[in-house]
């Protein structure tokens, strides 16, 4: 342990620092390179999302639909562009392969937009706004929720005269703005939901649904489109040499069957599709809004749909060509570690912990003992479910506080509590130390958040804890939990 | 003793977070981005009902104004469409240059207003535009609990300086 510490009596960060860089444990070299390769958000994003090319594409988990329509496009389009184009352009004029190279653009333009951008994601709640949530909940509800749940929670608004139900989303802690859902195939709530669609590979909401609508309404055109010149394609042959003939001879007999048989059924389906969405768009509904008659006259003469403009026009327009507002997610955004996050309730332990706040213990012993605090009183959960290890009490300041290492331990450092029983005392202290210092980086649960359930982690959490029954068996790996425990019990020897 | 005025930096080093406030959406008008001008009773002490409320105002005014409907909107939109979406990759939409305005709107606010009343005001944005995120900062600095040489006092005089703020 480095006598550094007397020296830098306000700063007390620096002083941590100087402890942790000048010991030479195994552990610091893992720590620093974690600290140099900082994550961007969206390895953490905890939906079930796929991103490609680091962040930029985001798609839901099953997207072998999304493959199919691609193939089935290209293939189709490409028959069209090989065998009867040529033909059809001498024939009639070469504005038709020029008019479907158009179309076949715009579709896969839309196609690729649709799947490939956030449909309206709404970021989860941050640890500290779903704990005011809670309590302005507990206010609300007249009671402190004891173990079991409290009856679904919903908050009324008056929407342009129209009461709105507003629902309080378990998996994001948040209450869902107007016409959001969560979708439950990606477990994400999507600003206006309008379904989540396999065939594009992704949710459709309130930032794509334009793509989603001119892809359908270009793909309807380009099926029309190549189902009538496939046609007019085979007719023109058989008037020159009959019409078996035509099919036996053209090489283009094969794609002839395939380009009509899927564009046969294509256009039944996706023109139907496509009117469906241009009624929906014209009366401002969503899809999901619309199955459930959200707005029907059926539910009551006062039910009306409060987000219409009135005409269809403007609500066209409005859906259309309207401002497009960004991404909430921030996918290529960096981890940040956040400014300090601990405030001060009495007593040495979070002193020590808020690493940026002057703290007044500059002492060797103080930090010593201050960390043991902090380790006790971490380690008192983890005690607590193997009882054959006896463990000091102490008054906990907060049972938050204690998850939050925990949790962060599991979120950082899969391996390195596994250095930590073979060093002594001594270093097992420096060794939490660039814990605690990879913590600050993650959001800690205040004291004060305390009445809200401590299995509240901090949403970015990369590995899927199993949320058991005991809030506080948070440090779900066992080994990781034994490493730790064994670690503790060192220490608390000292 | 410390100067109870901060600059924004020195207000993330000196001083510690007590709590957060969250300013809530409106969702009176619809699904337009809008905040609450309610003022909140725990910022009662610490600034102005007027300042609060015309930070709020003017904020909502910038989100209208990025999401208004209109001329300008609209040509963006057909614009965008005829190019099949593509200009979206090398053109900043309207929404964006609003939303950069109000991140500099913000951080002046913040050096201006919030950080010398121990506040900081966090852009909506990163919040998923649900709340505005005020933090409340407790001035240790002031509190006399921060004396660097004592140890022995400060262990016991650690809790009681902390709660003397």
């Amino acid at each position: 342990m480095t006598p550094g510490g007397g020296s830098g009596p306000m700063k007390d960060c620096e002083y941590s620092q100087i402890s942790t860089h000048s010991s030479s444990s195994p552990m610091e070299s893992p720590h620093k390179k974690k600290k140099s390769a900082p994550k961007r958000k969206w390895e953490v994003f905890p939906g079930r999302n796929k991103f490609f090319c680091n962040g930029r594409i985001m798609m839901a988990r099953q997207t072998g639909v999304f493959y199919l329509t691609l193939v089935l496009i290209l293939v189709t389009s490409g028959l069209f562009f090989a065998f009867d184009c040529p033909y059809l352009s001498e024939k009639i004029t070469p504005a038709i392969p020029a008019i479907g190279g158009i179309l076949f653009f715009f579709v896969m333009g839309t196609l690729l937009r649709t799947s490939f951008s956030d449909p309206g994601v709404l970021p989860r709640a941050t640890p500290d706004e779903a704990a005011d949530l809670e309590r302005q909940i507990d206010i609300a509800n007249g009671s402190s929720s004891g173990g079991y749940r409290p009856p679904p929670r919903t908050k009324e608004v008056i929407i342009n005269g129209q009461t709105v139900k507003l629902k309080y989303c378990f998996t994001c802690k948040i209450f869902r703005p107007p016409r959001a859902s969560h979708c439950s195939l990606c477990d994400n709530c999507v600003e206006r939901f309008d379904h989540h669609c396999p065939w594009v590979g992704n949710c459709v909401g309130k930032r794509n649904y334009r793509f989603f609508y001119m892809f359908i309404l270009s793909l309807s055109f380009l099926t029309v489109f190549i189902f009538a010149f496939v046609i007019t394609h085979v007719i023109l042959r058989s008037q020159q040499t009959g019409f078996l003939n035509a099919l036996k001879d053209s090489p283009a007999r094969y794609p002839f069957t395939e380009n009509s048989v899927v564009c046969f059924f294509s256009v039944w389906s996706i023109v139907g599709l496509s009117g469906f969405h241009t009624y929906l768009i014209s009366s401002n509904q969503t899809t999901n809004e619309d199955i459930k008659g959200s707005w029907s006259n059926k539910r009551g003469k006062e039910n009306y749909n409060p987000y219409s403009y009135g005409n269809i026009f403007t609500n066209c327009c409005a859906a259309l060509c309207g401002p497009l507002s960004p991404s909430l997610i921030d996918r290529r955004g960096f981890i940040q570690p956040d400014t300090p996050q601990l405030a001060g309730p009495s007593n040495g332990i979070t002193m020590y912990g808020a690493t940026q706040s002057q703290s007044n213990m500059c002492d060797q012993d103080q930090c010593i003992q201050s960390t043991k605090f902090v380790l006790q009183a971490a380690a008192t959960p983890l005690l607590q479910s193997e009882p054959s290890i006896t463990s000091e009490e102490l008054p906990l300041p907060g049972k938050t506080t204690i998850s939050g290492p925990c949790a962060t331990l599991t979120l950082g450092q899969p391996t390195p509590p596994s250095s930590m029983p073979n060093l002594t005392s001594d270093t097992g202290l420096t060794d939490m130390i660039p814990l605690k210092e990879e913590h600050e980086g993650h959001q800690f649960l205040t004291p004060e958040e305390a009445p809200s359930p401590p299995g509240m982690l901090p949403s970015g959490s990369p590995i899927t804890h199993s949320h058991t029954m005991h809030v506080l068996s948070l440090a779900s790996q066992d080994s990781l939990h034994e490493d730790s425990v064994r670690g503790l019990v060192k220490l608390s020897s000292v | 003793a410390a100067p109870q005025v901060h600059s924004l930096q020195e207000l993330r080093r000196s001083a510690s977070l007590a709590t957060k406030v969250f300013v809530q959406r409106d969702y009176s008008d619809g699904t337009t981005c809008q905040f609450q001008t309610k003022f909140p009773p725990e910022l009662e002490s610490r600034i102005e009902r007027q300042l609060f409320e015309e930070t709020v105002k003017t904020l909502n005014s910038f989100y209208a104004e990025a999401e208004k409907i209109g001329g300008s909107s609209y040509l963006e939109g057909c614009l965008a469409c005829a190019t099949a979406y593509f200009i979206f990759l090398c053109m900043e939409t309207h929404y964006e240059k609003v939303l950069k305005k109000i991140s500099k709107y913000i951080q002046e606010q913040n050096e201006k207003i919030y950080a010398p009343r121990g506040l900081l005001l966090t852009d909506p944005l990163e919040r998923g535009m649900r709340v505005i995120e005020i933090s409340i900062y407790e001035d240790r600095c002031s509190s006399g609990s921060s004396s660097s040489g004592s140890s022995s006092s400060s262990s016991s005089g650690g809790g009681g300086g902390v709660g003397g703020r």
